[in-house]
């Protein structure tokens, strides 16, 4: 069942691939179609592994609005992450949440619909916490706009929420608006050097409680460094910095931001790895599975969120299959978002996704009366259908 | 909140009950400083609650028998009045629909009974005097009583003490500095006379006259508060006019008392004496008050050491009077005491007057409670001003086998001064 | 009619009740001018009677209505006529603190105010911080996605809740998130947290738990107009510092707060503005100057820095108490909430002063500024006839002009009753019709807290013009 696949083809070779310009060609696009799936840069291609025709939305890019004073921006869904935070830079503001893939081409509506954050979703949350108001087309063709452009709304159901990490499934977003942040005026990373795995996790969790207020905390298990990312007036930093290393004195190094791995992090880079998993856990397991996999070779782990959230990056296919064995004991549940087959690994519910619940099946059919997108991946799901 | 109250029809306090339900805003703030909701965890069992239902009953669209449930559990203890944000004077309501119920429900005949014992007694000091000491004798026998009662004996101490008289008129030693006549309170001059006592040496000391008037009576708060109006009114008139005009204060120590003497303009309202109580019930004031507004007050001496105290609020003192920073700051002229402050001060100790009596499970579990809270001080002394929960506290102590002394704040401040001497 | 006995046979005599004092104490929320007594008021004490309860409201499809402490500002929690008041207050337990991972795991009738409390001797605090917090539910917070003076910095109750156990009202009981701060898979949490109570009931929420912050840098500012007050907002946006909350109060509402707490505003102020840092010391030290040139540029008449943190929650208590405080004022408000864009907070301001004028109506204003979340405060008379239409139309006016203004018809008190007209006019047909179905996935019988959010027939629609045959019948009433 959960079986990850080795030897599916590369769908995009045989499959089509539309690319609208416009709104309206976004729309024709998917009522010309019986089965749709939206893609932006497929920069994360487990995520689209369908047959359903492949509306691209990477032409339908650029911000539509943005007012600094507003604290949010709109833009098209196929807009590339690094063309917003640049956008954003200039105005000395950003998404707290540090994108990913950005470097690799990722759009906007391509993170939404994955549902991915990086190491700063620790200090002010994640992608769910920043999205404010999306713009997409359902099954049915009609376009639904939902949330709303300013910082704060409750009125009505939170639509947008649900996009995020839908992999598409519920609609092809075409226009979405997020709230942005002030970018803190300077930025200072650490490193704290770890014997083990368990002192890490002490650390981790003692640096995230205290009063130091850390934009990210992250874990390299190999070669055994939490990583912790200050922002805010360099002169507070250096002096909150001071702090830290007396408390480890001698364990704790200054590393300059252009070593330093969020850049890498945000990348999923991890190594030569062709594969990366998304695993949402918490301190204990990620313990586990630090010390489980510690020797496995062409395995690479990364935590981050405090230990909150493990990437796991593989090279070749061949080890997935002990992986979610391993995942499946723990009870965790694992996306693939790099490399090629199927997207989901492990437990069919650690992620407390309520998945084969009843009200998953009805909320696809609300959203999607038509079955116009593919189902979501899920293994329950598919096997009950 | 909106009603359709006609206040005519509610004499003589229907304006005031409908003002207090007006200000009211549903908001819910107090809920969070209410015991009994705390303990029953219901929206009928909080002052919200109980607002609308008071409310429903006076516009006539709900059976005062439904509604008596949850307003009888209310403790009186006005903790919802400094938690409301609006400004509601729950008392204004509380005390005057209760006067008006009574008259109009339907009580068993045990309840008869004990609410008849209680308000025989309690507020005349001889025949309680009497009645407590019968009731020590009848202890053996309580099973055969309603369950009511059997808590009112279980609530007598051991002993009483030797009973005591005051004369007339104590001079200020040294300097006249002011002049006040005392309330001597009926149940506290049975149970715990030694307060007055202190609280005379007390005010004497610090250069105040005090007059102790022959002819005041009970002051009638126990009878207002259970809705006893006819009763309530006897008395406030008799003191209205034993007290006299040529005093700076009306002094009293027991909290409860200072709260209903402040009450008497609602309940004189419409009698003869209405204009008299206006006056005299701004004239009233708590001992720990007035000797903080008289200021310069004699230090006791440094004996070179530590005492913990606690303070445990008075509901009457604090909610109804907010008296609150004053026996603490006399508390703390003491040289060497560590004042400690009790977890939960806002709840009540549910000694609330005859709560004991009508509501024996909620009173017993606020008891049990507040005891434990003292106890988590690690004080020595409990220091209180009002003698309703020096009773509550001492029961409550001694079931959780703790030998914290229970002491009104004069008896502490009079030991303190008297301990100069003895040295 | 269904068999109500076999309801109450879930429960004890004393947890279940028919009796008009209890379908009164219920009737309304903090909205009073709605009102509608419920055919039964079931207290549960376990998760477990009320998935009970809810599958018997399924099996009979008798409607239902999960309160918390009734605080909601736009009826949310008021009964259905004829349906069940499920009063989660003795569902208060907190069922778990856990330092190491900064979680709480709780039932969904604790109160705010307990978490924070519970959580206070680990160094840790649950951020969302509605004015009401000394009194309402974890369980209200996340129907309502509830705000407070914080959101700005942390985000409202949705940023916050990462997992959430809720019995659906077709009975189903489903579990979304968990103790991660990420999950994989569409955001169930998030859609559940805001539903108003539509798709079910939460009975174990996770929360998210943030370490206190070492210090706060309160400072209270008096200007002499409004604009004044917004402008500085402005500029303190600009420059890129980011405070935990900047809140404003105009006069009205400074009169009613100091009359109710005496928080010693600077007499005389058009308009107070308070803004809060904080962080660690060090930043703390850094940003005050930062702050200090900002505001003094501002020409502020008065300022006043919270010296310690009596002082400060001294300040903060002049605030929190506005909303109520109000009522000292005016025997009867509404109170408003609406966001605009933040850059055109002064223009709705004065548009607001003048509908206010033109309709010869008292408004006070207290509003969350960095968020553009306006909190007016219609004042009336109930007792004089027309009074209350006079204001209802009155804001009426004041949602419409949020929405013209590219807002929103609420920022954190919800649709409820009170909007549910609006609603219609913020989302389009399709994006509404898409709502009623996903209603309809969690709640196919329309069963959970029926009538509210969205404008329809389905009871007990008050209509806002003339009685509603409800009304005329008695059932359900209006102030
Ligand atoms: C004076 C005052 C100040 C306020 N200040 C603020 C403020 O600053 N910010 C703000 O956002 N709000 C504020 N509010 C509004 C209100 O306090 C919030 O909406 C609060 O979240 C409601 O909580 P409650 O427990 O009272 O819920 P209730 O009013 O009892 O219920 C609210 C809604 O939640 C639903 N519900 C309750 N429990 C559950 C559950 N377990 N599962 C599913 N649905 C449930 C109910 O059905 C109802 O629809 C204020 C209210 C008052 C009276
Ligand atoms: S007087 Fe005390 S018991 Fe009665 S409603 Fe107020 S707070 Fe509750
Ligand atoms: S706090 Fe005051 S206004 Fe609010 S419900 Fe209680 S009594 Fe009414």
């Amino acid at each position: 069942m959960n079986e990850p696949s080795e030897t599916r083809p590369n769908p995009s070779e045989d499959q089509t691939l539309d690319t609208p310009e416009s709104l309206e060609q976004l729309r024709d696009a998917v009522q010309s179609s019986p089965r749709v799936l939206a893609v932006g840069q497929r920069t994360k291609p487990p995520l689209s592994e369908t047959d359903a025709t492949l509306v691209c939305t990477r032409r339908l890019s650029g911000i539509t609005e943005y007012e600094p004073s507003e604290f949010t921006f709109t833009a098209l869904a196929g807009t590339p992450l690094t063309e917003i935070t640049d956008t954003l830079a200039q105005r000395g503001q950003y998404l707290p949440f540090d994108p990913v893939l950005a470097g690799a081409g990722s759009t906007l509506g391509g993170a939404v619909g994955a549902g991915l954050s990086g190491s700063g979703r620790f200090r002010y949350g994640g992608i769910r916490d920043f999205l404010l108001g999306a713009k997409f087309i359902s099954g049915e063709g009609e376009w639904i706009e939902a949330g709303g452009k300013v910082v704060k709304n409750a009125a009505g159901f939170d639509i947008p929420k649900l996009l995020v990490g839908s992999l598409g499934r519920y609609g092809v977003m075409a226009e979405l608006t997020f709230k942005v942040f002030p970018q803190p005026v300077a930025q200072l990373s650490l490193g704290i050097k770890c014997s083990t795995h368990e002192l890490a996790r002490q650390r981790m969790a003692r640096v995230a409680k205290s009063r130091w207020e850390l934009f990210a905390i992250d874990y390299q298990p190999d070669p055994g460094i939490v990583h912790l990312r200050l922002g805010g007036p360099p002169q507070a930093n250096d002096q909150i910095a001071e702090e830290i290393q007396t408390e480890w004195s001698g364990e704790v190094t200054n590393i300059p931001l252009s070593e330093s791995i969020w850049a890498k992090t945000s990348e999923l880079n991890f190594g030569p790895h062709d594969t990366v998993l998304k695993v949402p856990t918490t301190g204990p397991k990620m313990q586990q599975l630090c010390e489980t996999l510690e020797s496995a070779e062409g395995v690479t782990l990364h935590a981050s969120l405090a230990g909150q959230l493990v990437w796991i990056a593989v090279s070749g296919n061949t080890r997935l299959r002990s992986i979610d064995t391993l995942l499946q004991s723990l009870g965790l549940s694992g996306l693939m978002v790099r490399g090629n087959g199927t997207c989901w690994l492990g437990s069919e519910n650690g992620a407390g996704m309520a998945i084969g619940s009843q009200m998953q099946r009805a909320i696809k059919q609300a959203m999607d009366p038509t079955a116009k997108f593919p189902e979501l991946p899920f293994p329950e799901l598919i096997a009950s259908q | 909140m909106l009603h359709e109250i006609k206040p005519e029809q509610h004499p003589p306090l229907g304006q005031e009950m409908a003002d207090a339900i007006s200000t009211c805003v549903h908001c819910g703030f107090c809920l969070a400083a209410c015991p009994t909701y705390k303990e029953l965890g219901q929206e009928a069992d909080s002052p919200r609650g109980r607002i609308v239902l008071m409310k429903e009953v006076l516009e006539g669209n709900l059976e005062l028998e439904s509604a008596l449930p949850h307003i009888d559990p209310c403790l009186g203890c006005l903790a919802c009045e400094p938690a409301c944000p609006s400004g509601v004077p729950y008392r204004d309501l509380i005390s005057p629909f209760r006067a008006q119920s009574e008259s109009k429900r339907q009580r068993s005949l045990s309840q008869r009974l004990t609410r008849w014992m209680t308000q025989f007694t309690l507020p005349y000091p001889k025949r309680f005097r009497l009645a407590a000491k019968t009731g020590k004798l009848a202890k053996p026998l309580s099973f055969l009583l309603p369950r009511s009662m059997r808590v009112m004996l279980d609530l007598l101490p051991p002993r009483l003490p030797k009973q005591q008289d005051w004369k007339e008129n104590y001079p200020a030693i040294g300097n006249q500095r002011a002049r006040v006549a005392l309330l001597t309170g009926c149940a506290q001059s049975v149970l715990d006379p030694d307060i007055n006592t202190a609280t005379i040496e007390v005010l004497n000391r610090n250069g105040v006259e005090v007059v102790v008037p022959k002819n005041q009576g009970c002051c009638g708060a126990l009878s207002w508060h259970v809705g006893n109006l006819p009763q309530a009114r006897q008395f406030a008139s008799q003191n209205v006019h034993a007290f006299p005009e040529d005093v700076d204060a009306i002094v009293t120590n027991a909290a409860g008392c200072g709260s209903g003497m402040h009450e008497y303009h609602l309940i004189l309202k419409g009698t003869a004496d209405e204009a008299k109580a206006e006056s005299f019930r701004h004239r009233v004031q708590d001992v720990a008050s007035f000797l903080m507004q008289l200021g310069d007050l004699k230090t006791p001496p440094d004996l070179g050491r530590t005492r913990r105290i606690a303070y445990h609020d008075a509901c009457h003192l604090a909610n109804a009077q907010g008296v609150r920073a004053e026996p603490r700051n006399l508390l703390r002229m003491i040289p060497g005491v560590e004042l400690r402050e009790i977890n939960d001060a806002h709840l009540c100790c549910g000694s609330a007057g005859t709560y004991n009596i009508d509501q024996p499970e909620i009173a017993a579990s606020l008891g049990k409670q507040k005891a434990s809270n003292v106890i988590a001080t690690a004080a020595e002394v409990v220091a209180t001003g009002n003698i309703g929960c020096m009773t509550q506290l001492s029961n409550h102590l001694t079931k959780q086998e703790s030998g914290i002394q229970v002491q009104h704040t004069m008896q502490v401040l009079r030991d303190a001064y008297l301990a100069s001497e003895t040295e | 009619m269904e068999p109500l006995d076999s309801l109450a046979s879930i429960y004890p005599e004393s947890r279940f009740s028919r009796d008009a004092a209890f379908q009164a104490a219920f009737e309304s929320d903090g909205l009073t001018v709605f009102r509608a007594k419920p055919r039964a008021v079931v207290i549960p004490e376990s998760a477990e009677e009320v998935i009970q309860t809810i599958r018997w409201c399924h099996e009979h499809a008798v409607p239902f209505v999960a309160r918390g402490s009734g605080t909601s500002l736009s009826g949310g929690s008021l009964p259905v006529a004829d349906g069940i008041v499920i009063a989660l207050n003795r569902l208060n337990r907190i069922l778990k603190i856990d330092p190491v991972e900064r979680i709480a795991v709780v039932e969904p009738g604790v109160v705010n105010q307990h978490v924070s409390d519970a959580a206070a001797s680990e160094g840790l605090y649950y951020a969302p911080d509605p004015s009401s917090q000394s009194i309402c539910t974890i369980g209200g917070n996340l129907a309502f996605n509830s705000g407070g003076a914080h959101c700005l910095k942390y985000g409202m109750t949705s940023n916050h809740v990462i997992g959430c156990k809720a019995v659906l009202a077709t009975g189903e009981v489903v579990t979304m998130g968990g103790e991660s701060l990420e999950t994989v898979g569409p955001d169930f949490t998030g859609l559940f947290v805001g539903s108003e109570g539509l798709f079910g009931v939460a009975i174990e929420i996770t929360l998210r738990l943030l370490p206190k912050p070492e210090q706060f840098h309160t400072v209270l500012v008096g200007y002499d107009s409004l604009q004044a007050a917004g402008d500085a907002v402005s500029a303190v946006i600009d420059s890129g510092l980011l405070p935990g909350a900047l809140e404003i109060m105009d006069a009205l509402s400074i009169e009613a707060a100091e009359a109710a707490v005496a928080c010693g505003y600077p007499p005389g102020a058009a308009a107070v503005l308070i803004v809060e840092l904080e962080g660690p010391r060090e930043k703390i030290e850094q940003e005050r100057q930062q702050l200090d040139e900002i505001l003094t540029s501002t020409e502020p008449f008065a300022q006043r820095v919270a010296v310690d943190e009596a002082d400060r929650l001294f300040i903060w208590k002049g605030r929190k108490s506005a909303f109520s405080a109000v009522g000292r004022l005016s025997p009867d408000f509404l109170v408003q909430d609406g966001v605009v864009p933040r850059s055109r907070l002064g223009e709705a301001l004065v548009r607001i002063q003048q509908l206010s004028a033109e309709a010869n109506i008292r408004v006070a204003n207290v509003f969350h500024a960095g968020d553009g979340n306006l909190h007016p405060l219609i004042m009336f008379d109930g007792s004089q006839p027309g009074a209350l239409h006079r204001a209802e139309e009155l804001a009426a006016k004041l949602s419409r002009l949020c929405i013209e203004m590219g807002g929103s018809i609420t920022g954190e008190h919800g649709v409820g009753m009170e909007k549910r007209d609006f609603l219609p006019e913020m989302f389009d047909e399709p994006t509404i019709r898409m709502m009623h179905r996903i209603r309809e996935a969690m709640d196919p019988k329309v069963i959970a807290n029926p009538g509210k959010m969205f404008p329809g027939k389905e009871a007990p629609a008050l209509s806002k013009v003339g009685l509603h045959p409800l009304e005329k019948a008695g059932v359900i009433s209006r102030e």
